[in-house]
């Protein structure tokens, strides 16, 4: 099947000769000097740049990317977009787009106006998980000006996207199978991977209770810290009025938005002398966790599976982790999403291609 | 009541790599604003720091140089405050785990040795430079953000200016020593700040201590602690307190003001840089190291004493300096009398380089033509004379010594032949000294000799004219 080679890019990844302003009045007006790594590597394999979509403020929101999967759809094409908390994911909950993620590391951050610099992530929207994955060959290898970028080699051939369920082995988080519309999406996809000859087994993550807060707690802690060099002096938005250096600073930084500065505020508050060990630090600890427990669960199993509902509940979890996740709009109103262990994105984005092919199975009748 | 002072130090290096750390814009001195910058160094949003590791590696052998432990796995963490010279509103350092622990600096003095413990020394970047040009107006100077520096904690050891003039000294000489730093106080790649407190001798307990910044010279941190301890002593005797408090120090009124806090927030909200790894250096990176510490300049001149048979002063004002010590040592390969080599370094190529602004490493003499001038001396091909008016000549110019003195024909007269006919012209036409010689006076034999040189056009050999004189008078 040919894949016409076109993107979007939502506008907090910096691109040449375009307003990157990442939805910010902070930084209004914006042009970059240099290009985002992906970017780079997209031009130069031959993708075509159609535009850049307008984002909510820093990415902040879950429905942050709505602009970048509008197009998508309307130019049936591959949106790259800013990920940290599943910002990707949780749109293929209301629209027919799949979304991968990357493992921490895979992609380049250079060019990602940076938000929670341990959460953010590249992330892929696109009609297939095929589309993903073209342009997921050209993006990966190390980048010498990301300290945090891995190699991954990514696989010559296209075969492993005709993965099989026949023999894998899934855990489903029974603590984010939840109620209503999405439990019974995940409960029927159970029914139907065990049909497909999957071992289909319920294992518990503990802490999942806390995974949101903390994974928010991270965002703001980080954002706050991110968000410092938006001040007025050197680019962007300075309050037109202001004269001394006090104004330059409190009346330009007024100007973002409520989310931004709510997080900033919370952020701020957190990383504060009076806060820090009473509160980040546990919350780190508990990450770590976190982290630990969901990579040691990927050891038992080939994926982990949840549904994707319209808050960062369930998708949080792989930014936190830093581990890799596709997900796919399944019928009932949510989404479903695998994630997978470290460095599998192959593998997982062939779970995922299967995983559309049983759908396309179920709505034609065929299973 | 006698006080004693109580000084402790934080001294910032900046490290001598080619490139910034975390960016690869230029790093080094320059008077043009804003031109060794980059998307990096600069705040812009996307862009992503990467160490440079040879800044780590610069600042283990400083480390080592002053006996510190040197951590293996050390990370770094961001230190947040808002001030236009600081791009990203954070500085990338080290808190939790600097580089370098423990560590001591041996201080010679006229009491004897003076310990300086080190408390640690981490690595961290530079903030840029502000400009006040006017009420309103500042400009920012983006070259130095991102610059590498240790920062060089001490204990609170020292107890005099005097102390704290042999530190700064101390450390000057081993960074640059080390090729670690230029330690240019007047180029900023030396900073120091002073942090003084006052007790009664024999208190246990330390008294408040003020923190004292902007100290541009040797001179003036030497001032500045004459002047704030005698500050301190003075409230104390009056029964006031001394506030804790970080003063500006004013070199050309020659005080210590109270600074605005405003700027600097206390809470720094220290947290692990999460876009730079965790630095880890091996056991074998280490070893490196350590081996190619060079000799420091204490040991060096304790050599020059021990091989070469210098006086103590004369090996100190040697090794002082790394490039005038290596000078020293290069021009005795090529001619090996190192009483004469120091004597003529010493004497007179010292005292050109302070007359024409010249330093022995951007090349004013090297140390080929400085030995082939010796030579010339030594061989009797020129006199004395005639050698320290060509060096005078050749220093800071391409000039060859041993070209010129075939060029000109300087060669002085050795030839006894022809000089004793001189000699012989000039003893006849003076009867009267010659008659004085007779009668006691010595030193009517340096007439006669004066008169041979004069004749000579100063290219007779004095020593020969010499002989030849006291051989004629005594056959006279």
């Amino acid at each position: 099947m040919m894949m016409q080679k076109r993107y979007i890019v939502s506008s907090d990844i910096l691109t040449l000769d375009r307003v990157s302003d990442a939805g910010s009045k902070m930084l209004q007006g914006f042009v970059s000097p240099f290009a985002a790594t992906v970017a780079e590597r997209l031009d130069k394999a031959g993708f075509m740049l159609l535009e850049q979509a307008a984002v909510e403020e820093f990415a902040l929101t879950p429905t942050a990317h709505s602009r970048s999967a509008e197009a998508a759809i309307r130019h049936c094409a591959l949106a790259v977009v800013s990920d940290h908390l599943g910002q990707a994911r949780v749109l293929s909950a209301s629209s027919s787009l799949s979304a991968f993620k990357p493992s921490y590391g895979v992609l380049s951050r250079l060019g990602l106006v940076a938000v929670s610099a341990s959460m953010d992530t590249i992330a892929l929207l696109a009609p297939t998980v095929a589309l993903c994955s073209e342009a997921m060959r050209v993006m990966v290898g190390s980048d010498e000006a990301d300290a945090t970028s891995v190699a991954l080699d990514w696989p010559q051939e296209d075969d492993y996207l005709n993965e099989r369920f026949n023999g894998k082995s899934i855990g489903v988080i029974r603590e984010a199978i939840g109620g209503g519309e999405s439990a019974s999406s995940v409960r029927s996809a159970m029914e139907m991977l065990s049909q497909m000859g999957a071992d289909v087994t319920e294992i518990s993550l503990a802490d999942y209770d806390k995974a949101l807060g903390v994974a928010q707690a991270v965002v703001m802690a980080e954002f706050a810290s991110a968000a410092g060099r938006y001040d007025g002096v050197k680019f962007g938005y300075r309050a037109p009025m202001a004269q001394t250096l006090e104004e330059i600073y409190c009346d330009s930084r007024a100007a973002f938005g409520l989310e931004a500065k709510k997080a900033i505020l919370m952020g701020t508050l957190l990383e504060s002398e009076k806060y820090y060990e009473s509160h980040m630090l546990p919350i780190m600890r508990l990450r770590g966790k976190l982290a630990c427990n969901l990579r040691a669960l990927l050891k038992t199993c080939d994926a982990l599976l949840t549904p994707v509902t319209s808050t960062f509940a369930e998708t949080c979890l792989a930014n936190l982790a830093g581990l890799p996740a596709v997900s796919v709009n399944w019928p009932g109103g949510s989404g479903l999403q695998f994630i997978g262990a470290f460095l599998s994105d192959a593998r997982l984005l062939g779970m995922g291609a299967e995983l559309e092919r049983a759908k396309m199975r179920l709505a034609g009748g065929i299973l | 009541m006698k006080y004693e002072v109580v000084i402790g130090l934080e001294v910032h290096v900046e490290l001598k790599t080619r490139s910034k750390i975390f960016c690869s814009c230029r790093n080094g001195f320059t008077n043009e604003p804003n031109i060794h910058c980059c998307p990096g160094c600069a705040g812009f949003p996307g862009t992503l720091p990467v160490l440079n590791r040879e800044v780590m590696r610069l600042a283990a052998r400083a480390g080592m140089a002053l006996h510190c432990q040197i951590n293996p796995v050390s990370r770094f963490e961001r230190k947040h405050y808002f001030y236009p010279d600081l791009p990203e509103s954070y500085q990338i350092t080290q808190n939790e785990t600097p580089l370098c622990v423990g560590g001591y600096v041996e201080l010679e003095t006229d009491e004897g040795v003076h310990r300086v413990r080190i408390h640690h020394i981490h690595v961290e970047e530079d903030a840029g430079k502000l400009l006040h040009v006017s009420d309103d107006t500042s400009l920012c100077d983006f070259n130095r953000v991102a610059v590498p520096l240790i920062e060089i904690v001490t204990e609170p050891d020292m107890r005099s200016s005097a102390h704290v003039a042999a530190f700064l000294e101390h450390i000057k000489s081993t960074m640059q020593y080390l090729d670690v730093s230029d330690c240019k106080m007047e180029e900023g790649s030396l900073r120091c700040d002073v942090n003084i407190s006052v007790r009664v001798f024999g208190a246990s307990e330390f008294g408040v201590r003020t923190e004292m910044k902007n100290i541009n010279s040797f001179k003036a941190a030497v001032r500045a602690v004459q002047y704030e301890s005698k500050r301190h002593i003075d409230m104390l005797e009056n029964g006031k307190t001394v506030k804790r408090e970080t003063r500006r120090w004013d070199d050309v009124k020659g005080m210590s003001f109270a600074m605005r806090t405003k700027e600097m927030a206390n809470d720094y909200r220290y947290f692990p840089e999460p876009n730079v790894p965790l630095v880890v250096m091996s056991e074998a990176e280490l070893k490196d190291i350590r081996q190619s510490l060079v000799e420091l300049a204490p040991e060096r001149k304790a050599r020059f004493i021990a091989s070469y048979g210098l006086s103590a002063y004369d090996a100190g004002l040697l090794s002082q300096e790394r490039p005038l010590a290596d000078f020293f040592e290069d021009t005795l390969k090529y001619f090996n009398q190192p009483k004469t080599v120091a004597n003529w370094i010493l004497s007179d190529i010292l005292r050109l380089m302070k007359e024409r602004g010249a330093l022995i490493q951007n090349g004013c003499i090297t140390s080929e033509k400085l030995a082939s001038l010796l030579t010339l001396v030594d061989d009797g091909v020129i006199n004395i004379t005639v050698g320290k008016s060509l060096l005078e000549e050749i220093f800071g110019t391409e000039l060859d010594p041993a070209q010129l003195v075939k060029e000109r024909g300087l060669a002085q007269i050795s030839d006894e032949g022809a000089l004793s006919q001189m000699v012989r012209d000039i003893i006849a036409a003076n009867p009267a000294v010659v008659q004085d010689y007779k009668n006691g006076k010595e030193k009517a034999l340096t007439f006669f000799v004066g008169q041979v040189m004069k004749q000579s056009k100063g290219k007779a050999n004095p020593k020969v004219v010499n002989a030849l004189v006291l051989q004629a008078l005594s056959e006279a």
